[in-house]
């Protein structure tokens, strides 16, 4: 089986892939190629997508590591307490336009991908500020409305169940298209294709 | 003030085997000590030489009953051995203590050590430095697992799952895994069987029900604390308890991971690490219980005696 980036705009099973309500503005990205050992995505997509991602501008993400480029979530008290007593985490926002960043953050500490605790998110502008309670909510099934609700969020890209496929918003339509093209640019094949063949590809 | 001597009578035997440490295990060197060495007292005898001791001793109570004060006071001097002899009958006689059956000591052991496997993470041998768990390590906090082999970034998982498989492409109970495909040799989105299925249910109810147990034996061990004669002794005994039992969850819960791994990679772990951690803290519970008791009473009859200055 040929490695393919596959596309469905049709989102009958949205809900079966754990993406939340369906919306007009949002694509389904899946890929099919050789079977998978590992969660996530699979190595020949990691590449192609971090440079396309990287490509539109600035991008932002969850990780449990700071960096120069990181803002760290509000936590509530609590789960500070928490920390202290290494029960959790903290959690940084970062933003960066390194494509290398961006494929890391597939693998970000205390933010999975694969158990959908990660979203990337295209800003445009100064990174917006996030507290515990938004940082949650943008990775809960309710992350469409989270994402309309904060300013500067051009686009966002959150994992569907167990990482193993992707919704895709974007605030305009051609964003997505460019995003598209530019993976093709890369060499990977881009296929739009209906439910059935999304979920059960040739 | 006069001896109630039918107070004495019944007291002094029960004292004898409540108080902390029980006197009746250092009767002869209390004799001794209270002038009674060589004979047989009555109990009419042993009241009178305790009343005695007491108002040579300035005691606040001068009633004949050796109960817990007068024995703190009294116990620094029997620090010596003599020769046993019978216990009379009036005291060897006495059987269970009065309220007995209404004071039975307080513990959190079985509670903790049911539950301790929820709380504490149990580590898997080999490379990764992956432990057992019951949540997922990310921000979020949950997830439709409810088993996890996981390092402590959360970024290496073997996890048990129930919901949509792709690669099945139904719903069902299977792994998920990324970076412990060589440990355990399962493949994401691997389906389990029932044995699976039933540990994904286990899982569900112990992750919870594991943690409740834990503060039950929390409460359990401060309420102890508080009623216990010497909560001192008995503080020290609950943390040394708790110390051993996180140990003792860790140490065996990593044996029973290893030799789980060897009959079955993933579900055997889990189950050999899960099964070994509560074995280990209860056995951990129990020695530290023990060991934190026996230090107290050590320190506490400890005495320090000064040292004659030496001239320069």
């Amino acid at each position: 089986m040929s490695p393919q980036l596959l596309v469905c705009r049709d989102l009958r099973d949205i809900g079966l892939l754990e993406l939340g309500a369906p919306a007009p503005d949002i694509l389904l990205l899946g890929w099919s190629g050789p079977p998978q050992v590992d969660a996530g995505l699979p190595e020949w997509l990691l590449g192609p997508l971090s440079i396309a991602l990287a490509a539109s501008g600035p991008v932002g993400f969850f990780s449990g590591d700071a960096g120069p480029d990181a803002t760290e979530v509000a936590a509530p008290w609590m789960r500070r307490v928490a920390a202290l007593l290494g029960r959790a985490a903290p959690l940084y926002f970062r933003v960066t336009t390194v494509p290398k960043t961006v494929a890391a953050a597939f693998d970000a500490p205390n933010a999975s991908w694969d158990m959908q605790a990660q979203i990337f998110l295209g800003i445009s502008g100064p990174p917006p500020a996030l507290s515990m309670a938004e940082a949650e909510a943008l990775v809960s099934d309710t992350w469409l409305a989270a994402v309309r609700r904060k300013s500067g969020i051009r686009w966002a890209l959150r994992p569907a169940v167990d990482g193993a496929a992707a919704g895709f918003w974007s605030s305009e339509p051609d964003i997505g298209a460019d995003l598209l093209d530019r993976i093709r640019g890369t060499g990977v094949s881009v296929n739009e294709v209906d439910p059935d063949s999304f979920r059960c590809p040739a | 003030m006069p001896i109630d001597y039918d107070a004495a009578a019944s007291l002094n035997p029960y004292f004898a085997s409540v108080t902390v440490p029980p006197w009746n295990a250092s009767f002869n060197e209390v004799k001794t000590v209270l002038g009674l060495g060589g004979t047989q007292p009555t109990a009419k005898d042993f009241a009178d030489a305790v009343h005695g001791w007491q108002i040579d001793n300035c005691r606040t109570r001068d009633d004949g009953i050796l109960d817990q004060t007068t024995w703190d006071a009294l116990r620094p001097h029997t620090m010596f051995c003599v020769e046993a002899e019978p216990l009379p009958t009036w005291l060897a006689d006495f059987g269970v203590p009065l309220d007995e059956g209404d004071d039975v000591p307080l513990s959190g052991q079985i509670p903790v050590t049911g539950g301790i496997a929820a709380v504490v993470r149990i580590p898997v041998p080999g490379n990764g430095k992956l432990g057992i768990e019951f949540f997922p390590r990310n921000f979020k906090g949950d997830s439709t697992s409810t088993l996890f082999i996981q390092n402590i970034k959360g970024n290496k998982t073997l996890r048990l799952d129930y919901g949509y498989n792709k690669v099945s492409n139904t719903i069902d109970y299977h792994w998920n895994q990324k970076g412990t495909h060589a440990k355990f040799g399962i493949t994401d989105h691997q389906t389990v069987g029932k044995a699976g299925q039933m540990l994904y249910k286990g899982a569900k109810y112990y992750r919870y029900a594991g943690r409740v147990l834990v503060v039950v034996g929390a409460t359990l061990d401060a309420i102890s604390i508080v009623k216990a004669s010497k909560p001192l002794r008995r503080a020290t005994a609950v943390v040394s308890a708790w110390a051993l039992a996180w140990v003792g969850c860790k140490v065996v819960g990593k044996g029973g991971a290893a030799a789980g791994t060897f009959v079955e990679p993933g579900l055997g772990t889990a189950i050999g690490g899960v099964a070994g951690c509560i074995v280990g803290g209860g056995v951990g519970y129990w020695g530290g219980e023990k060991l934190g008791e026996t230090v107290y009473d050590w320190a506490e009859g400890t005495f320090f005696t000064e040292l004659d200055r030496i001239k320069s």
